[in-house]
């Protein structure tokens, strides 16, 4: 079955191939929707399951993201908006202070390989460049990594400034250091551990109102 | 017993004295408040350190107090790297972008005068007096720079040979910089390149063994084949990989990053007999966050599950970085000092 074919070409790291089947299903006119999501999205929710289950280590997830990517490409100008294929906006990035990416990128990778439109604007983003990005493009969730204990503060202010000015954002943090507890400490909606938990997270934070008046 | 004994004692897996202790770095910031306007040897001929190091990248002069934060700079290898005000320089820009990039990249030359930076001074001033350790970048950080992690990752599928020219590329100039380094005087070499985070290790213990532990078991041989002892530090949760990291012979392991779900009583289980163990009080939030007595309870724990029978030697789990409290520095050493001596009585 076509749909299946473009989800194991995914599983098989064959960019190519992923983009030509993705093309093909768009000739015959198949629901966009399965494409995306039966096709493409339900390879990279088996990405995650892969890691979990301590089969797939970053080479692995990187592949199947890229694979991913390339029909995500040739579907993108056929996703308008206001179809209700879009999961949601995400911005993400690394706190102010802090330059480490690889899991933040990883992070992106994998929030965009779930459907969402995911803005990356890169590291060393302070609170405010946070919540410029959130308002100019309507972001649902703004995702913060710091790899840093020094830099961790810096989450707390980001959210801070994001309850205040923009309440309707959810927030999630993550990194090496960055724990639960601390999530809950500093008033973010939500916080992972890794990449495909990020996924999950944003998932289940999308279906939640947000309205942090305090 | 005196601190160069101490040392050599524990990576011998034996008994000494007391449990010894050493750290990665300690950051300006820590020692201008425990020792207002001593120069980094000043401190460390200060402080209750059993052994004394300087790395790759910490050994080079300009620490950050004389370097503008953003400056940015291109290192030996031409990678672009930015200061952010921590001690080491982070890098942001790869240099081998295609196999053409590759065939015509120049590696820098392990002879260069000045590259071991600060070194000589150090054991010039401590040599007969503290256990002398050199950091140095083993078989990954290297290829990772230079290609960029994402891309080096993503070769071991799409293009293996060219991953293993730029391993062997990059680890050709670290055997000779690291006989060069024991020549110079380096008692220990610590191989410093991380291989996991929290999760694990970073690559399928498949893709470890085929493209990482051939450069390992190398780098390992040469320092032992050079009169050195060799301690492997990484980051992470390494547990899926470290069966392979013990057989290629190191004499220890640090940090048992804690954060990661290292569980230091289980490697002493396991590879105590084998390996000197080398760590593990938290760095990250504990001796940042945390109060004095909670690191002395730290440092109990530690003692009581690692050091029984020797082979231990109390570590930070990275490095005394600029967030950590002084006193909590200062805390870690007494406690060890305390409760650490032999025979033990906790």
């Amino acid at each position: 079955m076509a749909i299946q074919d473009i989800s194991d070409a995914v599983l098989g790291f064959e960019g190519d191939r992923v983009a030509a089947l993705v093309a093909e299903e768009l000739e015959r006119k198949t629901d966009l929707s399965r494409i995306l999501n039966e096709g493409l999205i339900r390879a990279m929710d088996e990405v995650g399951r892969r890691f979990a289950a301590g089969d797939y280590y970053l080479p692995e997830m990187l592949q199947a993201a890229r694979a991913m990517k390339a029909g995500m490409e040739v579907l993108r100008p056929h996703i308008a908006s206001g179809t209700g294929e879009k999961k949601g906006t995400i911005v993400i990035a690394t706190v102010k202070g802090d330059l480490h990416d690889i899991g933040k990128n990883l992070v992106a990778m994998m929030l965009e390989g779930a459907g969402f439109e995911v803005i990356n604007l890169g590291v060393d983003v302070d609170a405010e460049g946070f919540l410029r990005a959130a308002e100019g493009h309507e972001a649902d969730i703004v995702c913060m990594s710091a790899l840093l204990t020094t830099t961790m503060p810096a989450m707390a202010e980001t959210v801070i400034v994001l309850r205040e000015k923009r309440p309707r954002t959810r927030t999630m943090v993550g990194g090496a250091p960055v724990s639960r507890a601390f999530a809950e400490q500093i008033g973010a909606t939500a916080y992972s551990a890794d990449a495909p938990g990020a996924v999950e997270e944003a998932r289940r934070i999308m279906a939640i109102r947000i309205n942090n008046t305090q | 017993m005196d601190s160069r004994g101490r040392i050599f004692n524990a990576l011998e897996r034996k008994e000494p004295d007391r449990v010894p202790l050493l750290e990665w770095s300690v950051d300006s910031r820590v020692i201008n408040t425990i020792y207002p306007g001593a120069s980094y040897f000043d401190f460390l001929e200060w402080i209750d350190l059993d052994a004394v190091m300087l790395g790759y990248m910490t050994s080079l002069s300009g620490q950050p107090k004389d370097v503008q934060k953003e400056y940015k700079f291109k290192d030996k290898w031409g990678v672009t790297r930015v200061y952010t005000g921590e001690a080491i320089a982070y890098p942001i820009e790869g240099v081998i972008n295609s196999e053409e990039d590759l065939k015509s990249y120049i590696p820098p030359d392990p002879n260069a005068p000045d590259a071991l930076g600060l070194f000589p001074g150090l054991v010039k001033k401590f040599k007969g007096i503290k256990a002398i350790i050199w950091e140095n970048r083993d078989v990954f950080s290297n290829p990772r720079y230079l290609r960029g992690t994402e891309n080096l990752l993503l070769d071991f599928y799409s293009n293996p040979s060219f991953a293993h020219e730029i391993i062997e590329m990059a680890l050709s100039y670290e055997v000779e910089f690291v006989r060069r380094a024991i020549k110079a005087g380096a008692e220990i070499v610590m191989l410093g390149d991380d291989y996991a985070y929290n999760s694990g290790p970073m690559i399928s213990p498949k893709h470890f063994t085929e493209f990482l532990l051939p450069g390992l078991k190398k780098m390992v041989s040469v320092v032992h084949e050079e009169g050195a002892y060799c301690i492997k530090h990484t980051d992470g949760n390494i547990m899926k990989i470290l069966d392979m990291i013990i057989e290629t012979g190191i004499d220890g392991l640090n940090p048992i990053d804690p954060i990661s779900g290292m569980d230091i009583a289980e490697v002493k289980k396991k590879y105590g007999d084998k390996v000197c163990i080398i760590g593990n009080i938290d760095c990250g939030d504990l001796l940042t966050n945390g109060t004095q007595q909670q690191v002395i309870e730290a440092v109990k724990t530690c003692i009581s599950k690692t050091s029984r029978g020797g082979g231990h030697i109390i570590s930070s789990s990275n490095s005394i970085h600029s967030g950590v409290k002084p006193e909590n520095f200062l805390a870690l050493i007494e406690a060890t000092k305390n409760y650490g001596k032999y025979p033990l009585r906790l």
